[in-house]
């Protein structure tokens, strides 16, 4: 089952994938763009994932009034690993076990 | 999806050749695909409780790993439809570069073909597209199994991450509420290849957090990737 508030949602946002991809793809031969303006698409998605992770970090909540150092620090082993092993799910795996480790000592 | 281009890739491909010469080229890219879609089915399961359809659904339909993970994001900070739509857009913008590639190298084709093979633009096709195309027109039937191969696995892997996913059943102490924070930071930091890049992350992180505290998740976005455009733009 899908609830209907998802249904919107994936509808929602298929369309606006959909956007990005069909209208240029189909009237490529008629669009000319300018390699600036090409060169600074290809920057839109470090901005969005740095807008992603920089609030979360900026504004992470205290815990008990106290700051929590196992988020700052699995945070700092995640980007290690991401840098090292150039691979997202590294960073991924990496930081979700350093703060499931963290939490439990 | 990260891009990567297979090194076995000829020229002179004959179209009925292609689908199956794309699916062999495309092979490498689909499986880091495969990984990637593990942690999203993991993460509609448990932090978003989708139910199976819905995850596949979103799959299906959106199919883009970085827009899905967004979306994730955003529904568990109770997001607007608007901010999901605006986001999704902006976190997927780069395919407009593609579409406008792609579309110049395609060899002449049906129209229509157009309506359902936009739909497999991702980075792992237009990579192997694109390449493909510096040798010969790129043909309907090669494109087509180079996406239609990501595509497969893409749902696989969501499937597939969604019951391994259904095992766990305290993601917070298993710190799996930290993962959308680490898998971004992956994002960004294999994005990161010259100078410009940082100053563009740089600034997109001082915009997105003056931004997110007057206007919330979707005013950070859409101000973080306005400061990278604008680099984007200004760098040579």
């Amino acid at each position: 089952m899908i609830s209907s508030t998802l249904l919107v949602v994936i509808c929602v946002a298929a369309a606006a994938t959909y956007l990005t991809r069909y209208p240029s793809f189909a009237l490529s031969r008629y669009i000319k763009m300018s390699p600036d303006i090409e060169r600074g698409f290809r920057y839109v998605p470090i901005g969005v994932f740095a807008a992603l992770v920089a609030p979360s970090i900026f504004y992470h909540p205290t815990v008990d009034g106290k700051i929590e150092w196992a988020f700052y620090i699995a945070v700092l082993v995640a980007a290690v690993t991401s840098w090292l092993a150039k691979s997202p799910l590294w960073a991924m795996v990496t930081g979700v076990l350093i703060i499931a480790l963290l939490r439990m000592l | 999806m990260a891009g990567y281009v297979s090194s076995r890739i000829t020229k002179d491909v004959p179209s009925r050749k292609g689908f199956v010469k794309a699916s062999f080229d495309v092979f490498p890219l689909a499986l880091s695909v495969f990984t990637y879609g593990l942690a999203f089915g993991a993460l509609a399961n448990n932090a978003n409780h989708f139910t199976l359809w819905e995850t596949v659904a979103m799959s299906m339909f959106v199919f883009s790993g970085a827009g899905q993970f967004t979306i994730l994001s955003l529904l568990q900070q109770d997001a607007t439809l608007w901010a999901i739509a605006i986001s999704t857009f902006l976190i997927n913008a780069r395919y407009v570069i593609y579409g406008l590639s792609l579309g110049r190298d395609l060899d002449d084709c049906r129209r229509g073909h157009l309506l359902w093979m936009s739909h497999i633009i991702t980075d792992e096709s237009y990579s192997v597209g694109t390449i493909q195309a510096q040798e010969s027109k790129l043909s309907v039937s090669y494109f087509a199994g180079a996406g239609i191969i990501v595509f497969l696995s893409w749902i696989l892997s969501s499937v597939a991450g969604y019951q391994l996913g259904g095992l766990i059943q305290d993601p917070t102490r298993y710190g799996l509420d930290f993962a959308f924070t680490a898998a971004f930071l992956g994002l960004l930091i294999a994005l990161l290849k010259q100078r410009s890049h940082y100053l563009a992350a740089a600034l997109a992180v001082i915009a997105s957090v003056v931004a997110y505290q007057w206007v919330g998740t979707s005013g950070a976005v859409f101000a973080g990737a306005v400061a990278a455009f604008v680099v984007g733009v200004k760098s040579k």
